[in-house]
């Protein structure tokens, strides 16, 4: 399985009694946690906009988000401006642990394994990420990220700076997914529910072979395919 | 990973907002609810306070309540004995309280100049 270091990543942990509430009432998905699985969700700004990508699971009583975002210190900045009375931290760890992405293998675990110094989860079952201290030697990253693009196209899998962005909403970008449709109230909320709705501006990621004939705006270029985005 | 629990951590930091000594107002319609939620017992207390989340990133709290734990200023505002957490001081500084008698939508309204926007309930702000 191909290991890439996923520097773009970081490691928050979340503590206090009003975690659950906290994060729900933030993001996109359903925050409602269970052990050992992860749930990713989306933060957004008032007007829809991505401001980060939360990976959470809990481990002993905590959760930790591997977060990605454009502006990471803007994120924590927002979500720590909304704690106010709450039984709620936040802390940086991302300086104490090395981040790596395994992917392009079928053994994609579905859930969160770890041992000691490793924790392993599985994003969406699409592909795992590492997490390990960095008392460790890192581990050698073999993979690259034209590898690592190719695969992507091929697995129809948005990422950050290429197609999610913090000037897109989740329907704009392939990540529709991570929104719950029925769940309660959360910034940014009636614009994606309005859209969905209306079925207005929603785009739909899909792959095309570079040698077809009618070219659609490519998002990400793989060696025989590549990613765009086209409206349903 | 390490999760920092361990004397390699560094040390959890928690943002603490500017406490501000809050000033607000209640409307006459606000008043008159008031007068009926409390009936004569003026022993009880409003506490105003804020919650994230909601479609604007914060939500309003409002609960009557005998005491609280959380850290508060108190006001007396004609005759009612208003709560404020100071963790949301700063958001609630210069606030309306409203009642508006409607058969959908109706309640307790907060009028903020704090807030740079709301949703169509009016129970969330930003």
């Amino acid at each position: 399985m191909p290991r890439l270091a996923f520097n773009e990543a970081k490691a928050l942990i979340f503590t206090g009694k009003g975690i659950e509430k906290f994060i729900d009432g933030l993001s996109t998905n359903k925050v409602e946690f269970s052990k050992n699985q992860v749930i990713s969700t989306l933060v957004l700004n008032n007007k829809a906009k991505i401001l980060g990508q939360l990976h959470l699971f809990e481990l002993n009583q905590m959760v930790v988000s591997v977060t990605i975002a454009d502006e990471f210190e803007q994120l924590v900045k927002y979500l720590k401006s909304k704690i106010l009375a709450q039984d709620v931290s936040i802390n940086d760890v991302s300086n104490l642990n090395y981040i790596d992405i395994l992917y392009d293998e079928d053994s994609i675990i579905k859930q969160v394994t770890q041992d000691k110094d490793t924790t392993i989860i599985g994003i969406n079952n699409m592909y795992n990420i590492e997490l390990y201290s960095v008392k460790l030697n890192r581990k050698d990253c073999d993979g690259d990220y034209e590898s690592f693009n190719n695969w992507r196209v091929n697995n129809l899998i948005p990422w950050y700076s290429y197609e999610i962005s913090s000037s897109v909403n989740p329907y704009q970008c392939g990540l529709g997914y991570q929104v719950h449709e029925n769940k309660g109230c959360y910034t940014g909320q009636e614009i994606l529910t309005r859209m969905r709705t209306r079925n207005k501006g929603i785009f739909q990621l899909k792959s095309r072979d570079n040698s077809a004939p009618e070219k659609f705006k490519a998002t990400t270029q793989g060696r025989e395919k590549y990613l765009y985005l086209q409206k349903s | 990973m390490d999760c920092g629990t361990c004397e390699s951590a560094s040390p959890v930091v928690v943002q603490t907002p500017e406490v501000v000594n809050v000033d607000l107002t209640i409307t006459e319609n606000a008043h008159s609810m008031l007068e009926q939620a409390f009936g004569e017992d003026r022993s009880m207390a409003l506490l105003v306070g804020v919650l994230s989340g909601g479609c604007s990133g914060y939500m309003y709290d409002l609960q009557i309540v005998e005491d609280t734990e959380i850290d508060c200023q108190e006001l007396s505002i004609s005759g009612f004995r208003i709560l404020v957490p100071n963790s949301s001081s700063h958001l609630l500084d210069g606030i309306q309280i409203d009642y508006e008698d409607r058969l959908m939508g109706g309640g307790f309204k907060i009028n903020n100049p704090n807030a740079q926007s709301s949703c169509g309930c009016g129970e969330s702000f930003a």
